[in-house]
């Protein structure tokens, strides 16, 4: 039975409750500690464990499995998706939503496509010039 | 109906007013054990003890089981329990009834029959009758308020006004041929005496009975 | 019907100065119902009516399969209830109120109130004129609980409670629905706690029921959208939109049927958005309680 200990919602993070969870599922998947295959625990007992309402565990459930990262069959509950590329894909989500609040900024700043192209090379730099600096 | 549960409510009635019902109790064997020392002063503060007794225990009982149990807001935890309001006026009514009865009778039965027993006193019973009858009346009226009309005001208004009930005795000592019939060795049970007595069960009665209809019809429980 | 654990049909209560008018409820088994509104909205009323308390003037109540108020005595076996405004005997010890309770429910779980006796932290031998607000209220709640009944009724639950006696409470609440044949109706104004267990959240002021849907339903319709107006740009008025406050170039919107299309309206009348936020369930209870009223004002 996968653990479900060390996940803990925050009052103070303002997305809804279901986001967090399935943020908080997402990257035990993308971790590694939930394996492809593994059955996550039942609606309700994931609603009880953490002392939450069950149709936000639902909400969450659901919206992971149209995201792909779980499987759910019907009437036996659901389990972690299978391959080795969920995790890949799950960064891969990830990075295309930064990347749309990259545009989505820039463009509220004003700046042309240019500019922001120009300006994600400069970060580049940087970050790749720190890392060399700490190897 | 159910008679476990009325059961279960009326023994709670009972045991959140043992206090007060066993001093009533002790002071009702005591008045009548003053009484068997046959002397007058005495046997005077034994008779006013005894009727202090009943009257206590006419107004207490009503005001601890029905008037606090509403005004401490205990009357939704009563209600939350698997009965409806018939039930819990039955409850109120044969709880109160039953502790009223078993105490008053004894006093009662304890006071008036040494006075028969005495030989001299006879003729004091049938008036001591009407004396005695007197609490249990006003017990039931505040009873009947209590519950229908749920209002600890209405409660003292009633107690203010059956108190006065009690100075009517005076009047009657003016019934003719009364105060004769009281100096009487033996008992005697004459027509103006058997009417009050009439009265009196009759008040008693119609109060109790009004009690479940009005009940019966009320739509708004707490 | 025995798939709902309560419903109100039409149900209408006249007082002197409020009326609760045409309230309509449905609480499927296995649920958790929040309900909320403001002070005098109605909530009490209309859970004193769901008890069979208060007899009300038109409509069908149906508790567990019983009408009520006729058929109350037998609903009130499976039903729990505690209210704001109940008292236990001052007079007497938790202990006699748990041994009187187990004395007539035989779904009394004595392991179980032993349990919560120690989560909530209560002496038994106490007598309840010595316990705090919050020893009270904890006291009320374990003798309901410790029944498992098959409904609760709650009225204001965890008002008073100090955080940790509120998080002690919405625990066991939410172990309630680990059997799906068991339901809670609760009311409340802490929004927060409402908004964590709730899965249905009914929403009541001046006695009707503004809106009554599942949380998550109910949450999704509100939004915050924070604009910029480029100058010259006025704000058009788009429906679903109830209330605006804006300053100079910036503004906020609020909504209460979102659907994903208003920010693309605005976007093409020229107004820039800047952020599409949602909102506490407390920010829509003001919300909601505001524009209704403003409504039966203009």
């Amino acid at each position: 039975m996968l653990s479900t200990k060390g996940i803990v919602l925050s009052q103070a993070d303002g997305r809804p409750m279901y986001l967090q969870i399935m943020e908080q599922i997402r990257q035990r998947i993308a971790v590694g500690d939930w394996p492809g295959g593994q059955p996550l625990p039942s609606i309700r007992q994931l609603a009880i464990d953490l002392g939450i309402s069950v149709i936000t565990i639902k909400r969450a459930y659901f919206e992971l499995e149209r995201e792909g990262v779980i499987v759910t069959q019907h009437g036996k509950g659901s389990v972690v998706a299978d391959g080795a590329d969920v995790g890949a894909r799950i960064h891969e989500q990830d990075f295309a939503k930064h990347l749309e609040q990259v545009v989505r900024i820039g463009a509220l700043l004003g700046l042309t496509p240019k500019e922001i192209q120009a300006r994600l090379r400069e970060a580049l730099e940087r970050l790749t010039a720190a890392a060399k600096e700490r190897t | 109906m159910n008679r476990a549960l009325i059961a279960r409510l009326i023994l709670k009635d009972w045991y959140l007013s043992r206090l007060p019902l066993v001093l009533i109790g002790t002071t009702g064997m005591f008045s009548i054990g003053l009484l068997y020392l046959r002397r007058e002063v005495t046997g005077t503060i034994a008779l006013i003890t005894a009727l202090t007794a009943t009257i206590l225990l006419s107004i207490l009982l009503p005001l601890q089981t029905v008037v606090n149990e509403r005004k401490q807001h205990n009357l939704a935890f009563v209600m939350s329990l698997p009965i409806s309001p018939l039930e819990y006026t039955a409850a109120k009514v044969v709880g109160n009834l039953s502790a009223f009865l078993v105490l008053w009778a004894a006093i009662t039965i304890g006071v008036l029959g040494t006075l028969a027993r005495t030989g001299v006193f006879g003729g004091l019973v049938p008036f001591g009758m009407v004396v005695a009858l007197e609490p249990f009346v006003v017990f039931c009226l505040l009873l009947s308020v209590a519950i229908v009309v749920e209002s600890e005001m209405w409660a003292m208004l009633t107690m203010g006004a059956t108190n006065i009930s009690y100075s009517f005795w005076f009047l009657l000592l003016k019934i003719p041929g009364l105060p004769q019939e009281l100096k009487s060795p033996v008992a005697i049970w004459s027509r103006p005496i058997l009417l009050m007595l009439a009265g009196q069960i009759s008040v008693i009665v119609a109060s109790l009975a009004l009690t479940f209809y009005f009940q019966s019809r009320k739509r708004n429980f707490v | 019907m025995n798939d709902v654990a309560l419903t109100l049909d039409g149900v209408g209560k006249h007082y002197k100065f409020f009326d609760l008018d045409d309230v309509r409820l449905e609480l499927p088994h296995g649920h958790i119902m929040g309900f909320i509104g403001p002070n005098g909205a109605g909530k009490s009323t209309t859970i004193r009516i769901l008890m069979g308390l208060v007899h009300q003037d038109r409509g069908e109540v149906t508790v567990l399969g019983h009408r009520m108020p006729d058929q109350q005595a037998a609903a009130k076996w499976d039903i729990g209830f505690a209210s704001e405004d109940m008292r236990l005997y001052d007079a007497a010890s938790l202990d006699w109120h748990m041994r009187f309770i187990r004395s007539i429910f035989p779904s009394w779980d004595q392991p179980y109130a032993q349990l919560l006796l120690k989560r909530f932290d209560l002496k038994p031998e106490q007598h309840i004129k010595g316990l705090s607000h919050g020893q009270r209220t904890k006291a009320a709640l374990l003798l309901v609980l410790a029944r498992r009944p098959r409904l609760l009724i709650l009225d204001e639950p965890t008002t008073g409670l100090d955080p940790v006696a509120r998080h002690e409470i919405l625990r066991e609440l939410t172990d309630v629905m680990s059997d799906d044949r068991r339901s809670i109706l609760f009311s409340s104004h802490n929004t927060q706690d409402v908004e964590q267990i709730s899965d249905q959240i009914t929403f009541i002021d001046r006695g009707r029921i503004i809106d009554s849907r599942d949380k998550e339903s109910f949450m999704d319709r509100w939004r915050r959208i924070r604009v910029e107006l480029p100058s010259g740009v006025q704000l058009p008025a788009l429906s679903g939109v109830i209330d605006i406050k804006q300053s100079g170039r910036l503004a906020v919107a609020t909504t209460n049927a979102f659907d994903g299309v208003l920010p693309r309206a605005y976007e093409a009348a020229g107004v820039r958005v800047q952020a599409v936020e949602t909102m506490t369930l407390e920010e829509i209870f003001v919300e909601n309680v505001q524009h209704s009223r403003e409504g039966a004002h203009a």
